[in-house]
């Protein structure tokens, strides 16, 4: 923990040492209108009257038993020989690895404006709300295109062949107590830069970030080994597959006694062995099935603080995200401003920053206590049937569709026209007037989607988040629940909190984008 | 399980085509030509959002206090305004959304306040001669037609 923290403090300090301030000129700009009142009374009451409809449909009329429809891609020899050759993984790979090393390149060579480089469009814009999308709506292409695990595994397979029988991994053991904070530390510090850091659209200040995440990333593999880093502390390995349980793919081992083996803790609380990237590794019988949205989060998990901890912090940071461009965040601000501005003068470091970095550090406080207040009135609600953080773990995986629904609502507009950029910048990275592939000179289109159409589909995505959440918690519910009764009270206080959430994102969309 | 999945669906649906009859009957109207004058006045544009619809051809026009360059972000139209001309731009509103204007005043070293950083000179200027503060002076909102 403490050669962690190290870790941290020098990627704060490498990356403050840069700071110098510059325009982050027209770079990441938000250009959506705000959702109207009509539109937000709809979504509202929508989600309001579909959730005790759920509660009044299913309620009953549904075993406890976990599992839901599967259909096994790899029973199809061609599309299984297809994905597992190295002639389709190999050139991704490449790919991934050399667009990291293009993000440091271009970053720390390039031209220092956040628009004419590739690397902030690129890592902000492109990976981290692109990839999000395709790992949360399509699977975890994050486990195939890490460039982090492509390197090591490289490094690995050299390393055997120079000193065979030996490994490259130290293999220390790692800390049992540590759980996935490592992950979550890291993944904290990544949205702090987000969100709360200056200019953290400057090139420069996204390769330094790349390094320093690639050195921990790195070293921490060769201490732990590749896997346990992987599942534990690559914050965006973790963070991606929560993502992931909502996607409608997933990779399985058929025997769930091979995976009791091959990698500690893989095995979810009905034997099932799903996007443990270890075993699959090694497995023989695989399955990559289809399935439907969602499901993936309704799996009888063995869910721990830290992991109760990562799905609060999403929750509350996508919120953050949107909330932090509203007006009422702009009106605190300049409340801080007003009263702390003389209190931190490095220049580097504002009074602005020290507002969102309150925000980055206290809204997941915020809403952790909310949903454990809410989880005591379904604990009472049952007659303490169950305690209080027992239900609290139980149902976090059930929130986590409205953030990705809001998440979604909230970035669309960006990708599609922010994420244009990448077309200018594919033939001129390096702000260096090339033109390599002939498309320097496109210019964004700004009329791709129209503001109607993103209207509907901002309510659209909230509202079925929302449902599919309540028909999550619900289904979790009937699972923990024997007594029917009991699982329908439970659900009341949960509703309750549910629709708060939906609303709040619905709020956020109505706000018109200061900031 | 099915027949109450099916029931929900069916109310989904119902409800989705509820929304798009109540989307659909607010629209529809024929595109204008417009004319709006604007002024400059101590870093705010009066009026401070300029509202207009899809399609609209638009005329701005616009006065400033003091001189420089008229910036509206993602349309990416840029005027230089010189004190107490009025200065005209045409523009076809075809992007639906909420846009940033901002001003540069042209003097050297600008120095309109703001609290914190960012008031170094860039090595490279991206657009415009301009040395000064870049500085929000309101909104255009092209609404949905």
């Amino acid at each position: 923990m403490k050669r962690l923290g190290v870790a941290l403090t020098l990627l704060a300090v490498g990356v403050a040492l840069l700071a110098q301030p510059a325009y982050a000129h027209g770079f990441g700009e938000r250009t959506e209108l705000p959702v109207p009142l009509g539109f937000f009374l709809i979504g509202a009451g929508t989600a309001v009257a579909l959730s005790f409809a759920i509660i009044g449909v299913f309620v009953g009329n549904k075993s406890g038993h976990g599992g839901y429809w599967q259909y096994n891609l790899f029973q199809h020899r061609w599309v299984r020989s297809i994905l597992t050759s190295t002639v389709f993984l190999l050139p991704l790979r490449l790919l991934s690895v050399f667009l990291l090393g293009l993000v440091v390149a271009t970053g720390l060579v390039g031209e220092q404006i956040p628009s004419s480089n590739f690397a902030p469009t690129f890592v902000w814009i492109i990976w981290w709300v692109g990839l999000a999308f395709i790992v949360a709506l399509i699977g975890n292409l994050w486990g195939l295109l890490n460039p982090w695990d492509i390197l090591f595994s490289w490094a690995e397979k050299l390393f055997s062949k120079i000193a065979p029988g030996r490994q490259l991994s130290l293999g220390w053991k790692y800390p049992t107590g540590w759980g996935i904070w490592p992950a979550i530390i890291l993944f904290l510090a990544f949205v702090w830069i987000q969100d709360a850091f200056p200019q953290s659209d400057l090139p420069d200040r996204v390769a330094i970030m790349g390094i320093v995440y690639s050195v921990i990333t790195l070293g921490a593999m060769t201490l732990f080994g590749r896997h346990q880093w992987l599942r534990r502390g690559e914050a965006f390995s973790v963070v991606f597959s929560f993502l992931a349980r909502f996607a409608p793919t997933e990779v399985r081992v058929k025997d769930p006694k091979f995976c009791q083996d091959c990698g500690d803790q893989c095995q979810d609380q009905d034997s099932e062995c799903i996007n443990c990237y270890e075993c699959f590794e090694k497995a023989e019988g695989r399955e990559l099935n289809i399935r439907p949205f969602a499901m993936g989060l309704s799996r009888n998990e063995r869910v721990t603080n830290d992991i109760l901890a990562v799905v609060v912090l999403l929750l509350a940071t996508v919120t953050f995200d949107g909330f932090s461009a509203t007006p009422a965040w702009v009106d605190f601000r300049t409340f801080i401003l007003d009263n702390f501005s003389g209190v931190v003068s490095y220049k580097a470091f504002n009074s602005l920053t020290i507002a969102d970095t309150l925000g980055v550090v206290f809204l997941p406080i915020a809403f952790l206590i909310l949903y454990l207040a809410f989880s005591y009135f379904m604990s009472r609600s049952v007659e303490g049937a169950l305690g209080v953080v027992a239900i609290a773990r139980a149902f976090a995986f059930s929130l986590l569709p409205i953030a990705l629904a809001y998440n979604i609502a909230h970035f669309i507009t960006l990708l599609l026209i922010q994420g244009q950029l990448i077309v200018r910048l594919a033939s001129d990275p390096f702000g260096f007037d090339w033109n390599l592939f002939g498309t320097a000179d496109y210019s964004i289109d700004i009329s791709v989607i129209n503001a109607r159409v993103l209207w509907f589909l901002s309510i659209g995505v909230i509202v079925l988040g929302h449902i599919l959440a309540v028909y999550l918690a619900h289904l979790v519910s009937i699972r923990i629940f024997k007594d029917r009764t009991m699982a329908r009270n439970s659900q009341y206080p949960m509703l309750m909190l549910m629709v708060m959430y939906t609303v709040v994102s619905l709020w956020i969309v109505a706000q018109p984008i200061v900031a | 399980m099915n027949a109450k999945a099916l029931k929900l669906f069916a109310l989904l649906a119902l409800v989705a085509v509820l929304i798009t009859v109540l989307g659909a009957a607010c629209g529809g109207s024929d595109p204008e030509k417009l004319n709006i004058p604007v002024k400059v006045e101590s870093g705010k544009m009066v009026p401070e959002t300029i509202k207009v619809k899809q399609g609209d051809m638009v005329t701005l026009t616009i006065e400033a206090e003091e001189p420089g360059e008229f910036h509206l972000h993602t349309y990416d139209i840029e005027m230089d305004i010189e004190s107490g001309d009025a200065a005209e731009f045409f523009f076809v509103a075809e992007a639906t959304g909420r846009f940033r204007i901002t001003f540069h005043p042209s003097e050297e070293g600008g120095e309109e306040g703001e609290h914190d950083g960012g008031d170094e000179e860039e090595e490279h200027e991206e657009e415009g001669e301009e040395e000064g503060e870049e500085i929000d002076i309101g909104f255009l909102e092209v609404g949905p037609r």
